[in-house]
């Protein structure tokens, strides 16, 4: 089948959601409201809560949320056909991200803009608070141990890559120095940065670097993820404005042109899908189709984290009320439109279904490999770029956004464990280095404790969807007893919180099941922690939701309470 | 009008690439804004304060931001009991 | 030979244990250059003064001429304070609203009693004072309190320096972001933030005062701190004490004077008794003043007490 239909048909639905059911939930159920005063107004101050043109908004929304994992989970998801993914991915993003994450945004704004972490412990109490800290502590730890993990295999599996990923980091250094030390403005840093990212681009696609077999007796694989929990490590104790801001600059740039050049080659190439609908002949080990299509694939469909920043960031920003579902909405619709892409290279970018299958030769093998390679092969044949070049692009685009997301990870791990060394009173705990270092260690024994080459990553990856499921859940959750309280129907947050909790608890239960077969201790415990916290999730929902008396369908007027 | 409407979308787009990273700089002066404030109002909140004598005449300069100041440090009213801004 | 020696140097200090002639000192000394036809300024700050006991007229917080070319002044702290505290009420009182003057007053009212305040006050004083030296006057004599309060005086310029340098960091680096941040603003570049100037200018007039005279309390070529003592062994103690604390703040003792020393029958026991400051500083040139039959009062005493220097 043609990949053309794919897009068409992909797109057709994700809009049609944009344009009728986006509406009418805007509309009917969250009843967005021009007049609202937003705090970006409420509170104006120029440094967080600043009232932002909505596609300015829009642009930051998206590129926050949009990250490596919309590509990783489709990318592994399709061993199971395109069909599941892809209607995993429009579905998903139709009925759930969206709605999710317009009902994150308007929860936050109707609460002077705090963050879901502040609204969990005012609607459900101060256990959920902790269960929120607990959750949001393991989806940072294991997002830093899969990404580890990805950019690992990537620099392995395309040499190229080697010299322009480490080199970028300089180049936003330099960026960031040049802004803080010149009054240059943006224009000219950025188009010498990028000319240099890409003049890396180039140099590293003629000079390939690739550690030894083994070094002081420790595997190329071991030494990647050290060299990447080291950087992450000394870069989230940098200052924002020296490495992260200028690297997000560049990853923002970077993502509209990867997105652009996928596109744009697709549809000039329309390269046939060589994977079937349904893939009968998956791997031996491959687990059930459901519940872990719905874990695999977490950013893309639904996510827990972009809660997070729909809450506590974009909400103190937003102009209007009525902007929620541009940048809420929307935001999940760019990310949908990614993963989409993800799912296309992945399926189209092989020339013959035997070759696809050389390269998903077990659950996890194809991952961002299978996306780069196939994304490759469409770029080369659609835009007429060496192959080797494409490959080396993608790349880069790639392992920029998982190494953004580490460090970004790891700051947060950090901020987490100092909190929680505050409220329990134990000071070593609230020393920057020292929690970074506890963050790092975690990180590294969850990368060699799943798997003893630092492969971890993958194994765990379904863990870390069902994780950020989880966090979804609680978003959701807390919009439905919102909207409970307020004598709204529930069903359209309510659906999408028993099904992605569901399919989570499932997933889980059955992943607990496999970890003991295997002996894997770590990641048992790990997950049983997660299973603890979801089953709190469930109970919370449950008597949450039971006080309200909540009606499905239909609207009730209610007193005015609060 | 064509050409109008093109410099409103490269504004714009400037813009967006200008605004997040105007905000981290904004945030990183804010802070040691805060710093500093704390470290002039330190003797009035009851921190014993060596440079007493010469952070009382910075008082009148970091005034006008008292009432933003104490409430993003998480105090909802005046901290100084005998200084009132709300 | 020690009048030479104070005459080449606009900032000289007399310090030493309380009770052993200090303001006697000063004051012959600065009536002696006086007298030389060089501008003299003799100021106390011993919060005890008896400046205007030995002139024998009143002297107070402003200069009052004692003879040509000597003017005398007794610093009050509190009054320095009062002053101090009332110029930063009137800068409050013009950035808040009427209703909470009253509040500020009360404010100020508890600053006043804030630690280092009434030395900070001292030390504004001494600082505008030693700006003058070449200009109103050429030699600023301090007749200082007794040890302790002078060295916490002492120490202070050092002290604040390194206080108004870290805020001036602190400063600089908020301003260097604003002002970045600024730069990417849409509407082009802003004006400077006003606010932001004052500060600085604030803190910058502060260091310079303080820096100034820190440098020139520490300049040996300008500056000069006598210790005066008695030869017994209490004051000598001491003054071992002051002069290493000096040392270690950057200032090193200029000369020695030993007051009250009996007739030569009492020689042996003066030298025996001065031997712990002759190992310290073997080189640090002495005057020896002889006791006498009583405790001179009234300039001709006072010059007639020079002559010995």
């Amino acid at each position: 089948m043609n990949s053309l239909v794919l897009i068409i048909v992909g797109m057709l639905g994700i809009l049609s959601g944009w344009f009728i059911y986006s509406r009418f939930i805007a509309q009917r159920i969250y009843q967005l409201d021009e007049n609202f005063r937003t705090p970006a107004h409420e509170f104006r101050d120029g440094i967080d809560y600043v009232p932002t043109n909505r596609y300015v908004l829009w642009g930051h929304h998206f590129t926050s949320v949009a990250g490596a994992a919309p590509i990783v989970g489709p990318a592994i998801a399709v061993i199971w056909g395109w069909g599941p993914a892809f209607l995993w991915v429009v579905l998903g993003t139709v009925f759930f991200a969206g709605v999710h994450d317009m009902g994150a945004l308007w929860a936050s704004v109707r609460n002077r803009g705090q963050s879901i972490g502040g609204l969990s412990e005012k609607l459900l109490g101060s256990r959920a608070r902790w269960m929120f800290m607990l959750i949001m502590f393991l989806v940072l730890l294991m997002v830093n141990a899969a990404f580890a993990t990805v950019i690992t295999n990537l620099l392995i599996q395309f040499p190229t890559a080697v010299i322009p990923v480490w080199g970028a980091i300089v180049v936003a250094i330099g960026i960031g120095q040049v802004l803080y030390r010149s009054s240059a403005g943006l224009l000219w840093p950025t188009v010498i940065g990028v000319a240099l990212l890409y003049g890396l681009i180039l140099l590293g696609n003629a000079v390939p670097v690739s550690l030894p077999a083994e070094m002081f007796g420790l595997s190329d694989r071991v030494i990647w993820v050290i060299l990447l929990f080291t950087y992450a490590g000394i870069a989230s104790t940098l200052p924002v404005w020296m490495l992260l801001q200028p690297r997000d600059y560049i990853n923002g740039i970077q993502l509209f042109v990867a997105l652009g050049i996928i596109y744009a080659a697709a549809l000039l190439s329309a390269p046939t899908v060589v994977v079937p609908f349904f893939n009968d002949a998956v791997p031996e080990g491959t687990p059930p189709i459901a519940p872990l299509l719905f874990v695999t694939i977490a950013c893309g469909a639904i996510s827990g984290f972009h809660g997070l920043v729909s809450s506590g960031t974009s909400s103190k920003q937003l102009d209007r009320e009525t902007d929620a579902r541009l940048v809420g909405y929307g935001g999940a619709v760019g990310e949908g439109m990614l993963a989409l892409a993800a799912i296309i290279c992945a399926t189209a970018g092989f020339a013959t279904f035997a070759d696809w299958q050389a390269v998903y030769t077990n659950f996890g093998a194809g991952s961002v490999g299978a996306f780069v390679t196939g994304g490759a092969n469409i770029v080369s044949n659609g835009l007429g770029v060496s192959a080797g070049l494409a490959a080396t692009i993608l790349t880069v685009t790639a392992a920029l956004f998982a190494g953004t997301t580490m460090d970004t990870g790891v700051r947060l791990q950090r901020y987490v464990i100092q909190e929680a060394g505050s409220i329990t009173n134990i000071t070593p705990l609230q020393n920057g280095t020292v929690a970074t270092l506890i963050a790092l260690a975690f990180c590294l024994a969850i990368s060699f404790g799943a798997a003893s080459d630092g492969s971890g990553g993958m194994v765990i990856w379904p863990l870390f969807g069902t994780s950020n499921q989880l966090l979804a859940s609680l978003t959701l959750l807390m919009v439905t007893v919102i909207l409970a309280r307020l004598g709204r129907p529930v069903i359209y947050t309510l659906v999408p919180l028993v099904l992605v909790l569901s399919m989570a608890l499932y997933a889980l239960l059955l992943q607990i099941g496999t970890f003991i077969g295997a002996a894997n201790w770590t990641l048992a415990i790990m997950a049983l922690f997660i299973l603890g916290a979801g089953i709190m999730v469930g109970i919370a929902a449950v008597t949450a939701l039971r006080s309200t008396g909540f009606s499905l369908l239909s609207s009730r007027s209610m007193p005015p309470a609060e | 009008m064509m050409a109008r409407r093109l410099r409103a979308i490269g504004e714009g787009l400037a813009e967006y690439y200008r605004a997040p990273y105007r905000q981290t700089l904004a945030r990183e002066a804010r802070e040691r804004d805060d710093l500093f404030r704390l470290l002039v109002l330190s003797e009035a909140l009851g921190v014993p304060n060596p440079a007493a004598p010469y952070t009382l005449e910075l008082m009148p300069l970091v005034w006008d931001d008292f009432h933003a100041w104490h409430q993003r440090m998480g105090m909802e009213h005046s901290p100084l009991d005998h200084i009132r801004c709300c | 030979m020690l009048l030479n020696l104070l005459s080449g140097r606009g900032l000289i200090f007399f310090g030493g244990k309380g009770g052993v002639g200090k303001t006697t000192v000063s004051a012959s000394a600065a009536a002696a250059l006086a007298r030389r036809g060089r501008r003299v300024c003799l100021v106390s700050t011993d919060p005890a003064h008896n400046l205007g006991h030995l002139f024998e007229r009143e002297v107070g917080p402003h200069p009052v001429a004692i003879i040509p070319n000597l003017t005398a002044i007794e610093l009050d702290p509190e009054a320095s304070v009062t002053a101090h505290l009332s110029e930063i009420g009137g800068f409050l009182h013009q950035v808040m609203p009427r209703g909470g003057r009253a509040e500020i007053d009360r404010h100020l009212e508890r600053a006043r009693h804030a630690p280092g305040m009434a030395e900070a006050a001292l030390l504004d004083r001494i600082a505008d004072l030693a700006a003058g030296i070449g200009r109103d006057h050429d030699h600023l004599i301090l007749d200082t309190a007794p040890t302790g309060h002078t060295l916490t005086l002492l120490a202070l310029p050092e002290m604040m320096t390194a206080w108004t340098d870290g805020m001036i960091a602190n400063r600089a680096e908020a301003d260097r972001f604003s002002a970045r941040a600024r730069d990417l603003a849409t509407g082009g570049a802003s004006s400077n933030d006003p606010r932001a100037d004052a500060i600085r200018a604030t803190l910058m007039r502060r260091r310079m005062r303080l820096a100034g005279l820190r440098d020139h309390i520490t300049d040996a070529d300008r500056a000069v701190f006598v210790a005066v003592t008695t030869p017994e062994r209490m004051p000598v103690q001491e003054t071992l004490t002051l002069g290493r604390a000096l040392g270690a703040g950057g200032i090193a003792l200029g000369a020695l004077v030993v007051n009250r020393v009996h007739g030569h029958a009492g020689q042996e026991r003066t030298d025996e008794r001065l031997v712990p400051l002759d190992r310290e500083w073997p080189n640090l040139p002495r005057s020896i003043l002889m006791q006498r039959e009583a405790e001179p009062s009234g300039i001709a005493a006072l010059e007639e007490l020079a002559q010995d220097f």
